[in-house]
């Protein structure tokens, strides 16, 4: 237990600079789309509260309406970590078979076996990805601060935080309101991690054929998940569907996670 | 002692190793002859776990499991295999974390011998520079036996000096060491047998001193032979 | 002489024995007077450092000369030259048979009188001689 805190506190020492980098981006990018929609609609009403004529009260802008119209400014802040997240999950293996010194070789010889470092680079990356989760909280407060700073007075009008968040589709699918959805795009990115690694170690470990097992195992996977979403189409009912479903998404889990620790113990070449 | 038997290897087509036995002993000085590509590093990275055989043996002291093989043997490739940008002290602080076997003063005497500076970046080092690091790391822990990856291949003539000391220094004594080479002449005079790879088999499997008290053969005699014929 | 007693300075070849190479440079030095009859010599492990061999080699090595009556350990001190005279004049002999063997070998062919050889070696001897003496301290031998 103790080689597997080592190692995830390894990963994510080595991970700091950039998800402190993915931070900073995506709030300088909301940031910069907040400022610049409050002041393109503070221009449509004159730029100065003494240059609008006067009986003439625009509608209050509140922070919420802000967020709903800045959605393709938060999509770029958003999108550019999500897709580095995503290579992450490759990087996060490549990375110790890469440069001068694999880190591979040492690696795999820690005594103890090498379970360990398979999970720690699981939970590295869904640590990660909730990091960046409250981050994007975080953001959004200091944004409602930023709304308050920036927008002219006569403009401001009050909004909820929550109404705030779900103004944007983005957040609605990050953090979606029910729980049972939150579980089901979460539980569906946590699959797909580990059919991520399972398919880099069939490569790591086969090599060129590996690559080939990988496109096999990935294919047979979501056919059998799709399938399994099909069966509501069938004569059953929405709770045998979700049983099915359940059950396959169990199955592929375990299955994953099985293949990833035989690869890793017999089968992979440093 | 390190038996390794019948073993075999394929890459894709080619038969790397072809049914090799043979033994390392503790106490002893082996190294294992081969050109390029003769499977030797393929050997080493089998007996570590580091790629499954095809077929075949590896046994430790007669036990098969890799249970503690890590803190038995030692494995130092030709690299440093440490990321590039940990500073030389970091690599030693992930060594002692997890081996039990680390001697932290052991690791400090070679890095005051190898005139290595703990502040350096691993990324910045020269390869002779890195060779001697890697040494640091796989000698400094109490293994009974070490294994080395080319320690010579492509190192500047002073650096390859240093690591020819290695073996002639107590650090080795006692341990048993099985040394992969293509090129013979610096360790030549230092070796206790010499197990010599051809076509994925054991061509010949020589006690150095033996070849020549009874042959007057050096191994470079012996390699001749070999791979000339 | 540097710190390392000279030691350092040594080569072996690849096709004898390493450890009759190490056996013969011990008998080499008794006779040249470096090492002297009951001196105490290196451990084995500090002899394969300083020869930059093999420890077993080394252990090899000195078992040879015990063997031999070269040198005598007792209990835990260290390993000493032998004062036996016996062996000291043998060893002399051993290594001047050697060379004289090996001169002999190297001017057969030549077909050289004896007288003429006895004349030259005594030439050589004494002009050999003669330029230690204008360099005194050179070796300290």
């Amino acid at each position: 237990m103790s080689h597997y805190f080592k190692l995830l506190a390894m990963e994510v020492r080595r991970f700091r600079y950039l998800l402190a980098g993915m931070m900073l981006y995506s709030l300088v990018v909301e940031c910069v789309a907040v400022a610049i929609d409050i002041h393109n609609y503070a221009n449509r009403y004159g730029v100065k509260e003494g240059t609008r004529e006067p009986g003439v009260l625009p509608q209050p802008y509140s922070f919420a309406d802000v967020i709903g119209n800045t959605q393709r400014g938060f999509a770029l802040g958003i999108f550019i970590p999500v897709a580095a997240l995503v290579a992450y999950v490759l990087v996060i293996w490549y990375r110790d078979w890469s440069g001068r010194h694999p880190f591979a070789f040492r690696q795999l010889m820690i005594p103890g076996g090498r379970i360990p470092l398979y999970f720690a680079k699981l939970t590295a990356i869904f640590l990660f990805v909730f990091s960046m989760l409250a981050w994007q909280l975080v953001a959004m407060a200091i944004l409602k601060l930023e709304y308050a700073m920036v927008t002219p007075e006569w403009l401001e009008g009050p909004s909820r935080f929550t109404d705030a968040m779900y103004a944007s589709e983005i957040f609605k699918l990050l953090l979606p309101l029910h729980f049972s959805q939150f579980l089901i795009n979460y539980g569906m990115g946590f699959l797909g991690v580990l059919l991520m690694f399972a398919g880099i170690l069939l490569e790591r470990s086969y090599r060129i054929r590996g690559i080939v097992l990988a496109a096999l195992y990935l294919a047979l996977n979501i056919t059998l998940l799709v399938l399994a979403w099909m069966t509501n189409e069938l004569s059953f009912y929405p709770s045998e569907t979700v049983a099915v479903c359940l059950t396959i998404f169990g199955l592929e889990v375990a299955g994953a996670i099985w293949l990833s620790l035989m690869l890793i113990t017999r089968k992979i070449s440093a | 002692m390190i038996r390794i038997e019948n073993a075999h290897k394929r890459y894709r087509w080619r038969k790397v190793l072809d049914g090799v036995t043979f033994s390392a002993e503790k106490g002893q000085i082996t190294c294992l002859v081969g050109m390029n590509g003769a499977g030797k590093s393929t050997l080493l990275k089998a007996i570590m776990g580091l790629t499954p055989l095809s077929k075949g043996t590896i046994r430790i002291d007669g036990v098969g499991s890799k249970r503690e093989l890590y803190e038995k043997i030692s494995f130092i490739p030709d690299h440093a295999a440490m990321p590039g940008g940990f500073r030389l002290e970091e690599g030693l602080r992930f060594m002692a974390d997890y081996y039990k076997s680390w001697n932290e003063s052991r690791a400090q005497e070679l890095m005051t011998f190898f005139r290595l500076n703990p502040r350096d970046r691993l990324g910045n080092l020269s390869k002779g520079t890195a060779a001697k690091y890697a040494l640091v790391l796989g000698l400094a822990a109490d293994t009974e036996f070490v294994l080395m990856d080319e320690p010579f291949s492509g190192i500047d003539v002073f650096s390859r000096e240093m690591i020819g000391d290695v073996f002639s220094s107590r650090l080795i004594e006692d341990r048993g060491v099985l040394v992969t080479t293509h090129e013979i002449d610096e360790v030549e005079h230092l070796l206790d047998r010499a197990v010599l790879l051809k076509d994925g088999k054991v061509a010949r499997d020589i006690d150095c001193e033996q070849v020549r008290d009874e042959q007057g053969k050096s191994v470079l005699d012996v390699m001749r032979e070999v791979y000339r014929a | 002489m540097d710190k390392h007693g000279g030691w350092m300075e040594t080569a072996f070849n690849t096709r004898d024995p390493v450890y009759l190479q190490v056996v013969r440079l011990f008998k080499e030095r008794i006779v040249t007077g470096r090492l002297a009859a009951g001196e105490a010599i290196p451990s084995r492990r500090e002899i394969a450092a300083l020869l930059k061999m093999n420890p077993n080699t080394a252990q090899r090595a000195y078992k040879e000369m015990e063997e031999q009556g070269l040198i005598v350990t007792e209990g835990n001190s260290p390993s000493r030259i032998t004062r036996d005279e016996d062996v000291l004049r043998s060893i002399r002999s051993e290594l001047l048979g050697e060379a004289v063997r090996t001169f002999v070998g190297s001017i057969r062919n030549m077909q050289v009188p004896f007288p003429e050889i006895v004349a030259l070696v005594k030439e050589e001897y004494e002009a050999d001689a003669n330029s230690r003496d204008q360099q005194p301290g050179g070796d300290g031998a």
